[in-house]
């Protein structure tokens, strides 16, 4: 019996991009892997080095320069309402109430108003914000309007969603918060997440598997095996910290580090 | 120096929203009261002062009070259609509000859709910038002689240049449109349509109000110019009738009711503003 088809395949993905001076700067550069439904997903590495755009190129927001990236075996072609994206950037329309947000995709696929608001209810409370539905987004906190955009996403029902450092600007106890409420939705809906970050930590809190990105290429394909909640104590244990161990490695951190150390000794 | 005590940080917390001041401001009304005071005094003052031919407030006000509603002045002369001023400034502010009416929906209507359609910008950005660029006394002529000395004539050159205004707002509004919310719409699902009805139509709306307000203020002066320049009606005709027959209390009197009249649809602009921009975080009006 053949295994299950993957739900995502990127198969020897290039991205090239010339810079002003003329050079050439190749942001993916062969990355192949596949995922299944329902995996959780993280992107890790250092800034500039391919995460944004790998996750990019599955929205559909930038052209490959050579490989594909399919979607239940359809390739993609451009951004579309299975691959909706929560950005680093504040992206809920602030000129729309935050149930007319939650219901965006909805809206757009010409869903009757009753059905919306069944749905958007059930997201508005499942991230805490019933009472917030017709507040302007300017009235929330900047954790609030994550909340609004998680629920946004969740209310498409779309297979994979896409999220680019989403609580990147956010002070550590708010995106504490904001990982138990994404692990919760996540694990009601069944969804496959891929979640951009270079916050190890965040990584192993969130993840059923990291993918390490250095210079355009996958450097390392880690499943998290750990046990969920992830608490201090998981995250501490001795495959939590050979998971970071690897990270560092990999990610050229650890080297420097004992280079670090070394010559620390000398002196 | 020590931390403070849980109980009193508590303590601190709860009393913060009686730690605002308390002293009274000067509300903007008074202010803006004071400051037409002021401008009155001022006037007195020019009014009263030998070798300057100012007529008093005072005067302006009897002219107003006595030609506004009917006029036997005008009715002897065959002007301001047998009636008072409103008659004469009813005809500018239907032609004003026409005029930036139609130059709004022109200009806007373009500036947007240009947004998609690069090939639209393309075509009119250097129309616009050239024309943009001609003053209104080299332009007026060829309204005059196009259209000859009726409405249409002024209504057209409130509407193009309204139209060219808007048109340059529009355009950077689009482009100041944070690029996240169109690819966000789009991994919503949202395709050109719903993302320019969506995202740029209400993202733009702040930019292009103040814009709106410009071209509104400037649009009494045009349609003033053009009736001074051949017209058979408005208060732009009756300034110049009244210049030529040396009538400053009158021309001062019209002036004003321009101006009044002119801030009254500004503030009417500024209450549908508001509006429409409940959702930004300070809620006022560029």
């Amino acid at each position: 019996m053949s295994a299950p088809l993957p739900l995502v395949r990127f198969d020897d993905v290039r991205c090239e991009f010339e810079h002003r001076s003329g050079a050439t700067v190749h942001a993916l550069n062969g990355v192949s892997f596949d995922v299944p439904a329902g995996q959780f997903v993280c992107i890790l590495g250092r800034s500039g080095h391919g995460k944004t755009t790998l996750l990019r190129v599955l929205a559909g927001l930038q052209a490959t320069s050579g490989g594909s990236v399919r979607v239940r075996e359809r390739e993609v072609a451009g951004p579309g309402s299975d691959r909706p994206m929560v950005f680093q950037q504040d992206t809920v329309f602030p000129w729309m109430h935050v149930r007319a947000n939650v219901e965006f995709a909805l809206r757009v696929k010409g869903l009757a108003k009753s059905e919306r608001h069944a749905i958007s209810d059930r997201w508005l409370e499942a991230v805490g914000l019933t009472q917030f539905a017709e507040s302007w987004p300017r009235e929330l906190s900047g954790g609030m309007r994550k909340r609004v955009a998680l629920a946004a996403v969740f209310a498409s029902d779309a297979d994979v969603l896409l999220m680019d450092e989403p609580f990147g600007s956010l002070d550590y106890f708010t995106r504490r918060g904001l990982h138990d409420v994404l692990l919760e939705l996540w694990t009601a809906a069944g969804k496959t997440i891929f979640f951009v970050t270079h916050d190890i930590e965040e990584s192993l809190i969130l993840a059923d598997r990291i993918l390490v990105m250095s210079d355009g290429l996958l450097v390392e394909d880690i499943p998290v095996e750990l046990p969920r909640p992830r608490s201090e104590e998981i995250r501490a244990s001795d495959r939590g910290v050979e998971i970071t161990r690897t990270i560092l490695e990999r990610l050229g951190v650890e080297q420097a580090m004992d280079v670090s150390e070394r010559m620390i000794v000398r002196e | 120096m020590s931390a403070i005590s849980r109980s009193e940080w508590l303590n601190r917390r709860g009393n913060r929203s009686r730690l605002r001041p308390s002293g009274r401001r000067l509300g903007p009304f008074a202010l803006q009261a004071l400051g037409f005071v002021l401008a009155i005094g001022v006037w007195q003052f020019v009014a009263a002062s030998k070798g300057i031919t100012v007529p008093t407030p005072s005067a302006v006000l009897t002219d107003l009070r006595n030609n506004f509603l009917s006029s036997t002045y005008l009715r002897a002369h065959n002007l301001g259609g047998g009636q008072g001023y409103w008659y004469d400034l009813w005809y500018t502010a239907k032609n004003v509000l026409m005029g930036v009416a139609i130059g709004t929906g022109i200009g806007v209507g373009l500036g947007l859709i240009s947004v998609p359609f690069r090939l639209v910008s393309q075509v009119l950005n250097p129309i616009a910038a050239t024309f943009g660029a001609a003053p209104i006394f080299v332009a007026a002529p060829f309204f005059l002689v196009w259209f000859g000395v009726v409405p249409t004539a002024q209504v057209t050159m409130v509407s193009f240049y309204t139209a060219l205004l808007l048109y340059i707002f529009s355009r950077r509004a689009a482009d100041n449109v944070a690029r996240e919310y169109v690819e966000s719409a789009a991994t919503l699902g949202a395709r050109r349509f719903h993302v320019f009805r969506s995202v740029y139509l209400p993202g733009t709306v702040p930019e292009l109000v103040g814009g709106f307000r410009i071209a509104l203020a400037g649009a009494w002066g045009l349609e003033a110019i053009a009736e001074l320049l051949g017209a058979q009606s408005g208060i732009g005709f009756l300034i110049n009738y009244f210049s030529e027959v040396f009538g400053i209390v009158e021309m001062v009197s019209l002036t004003l009711l321009l101006g009044i009249v002119a801030i009254v649809c500004d503030g009417l602009a500024v209450l549908c503003a508001r509006a429409l921009l409940r959702w930004t975080a300070t809620g006022k009006v560029a």
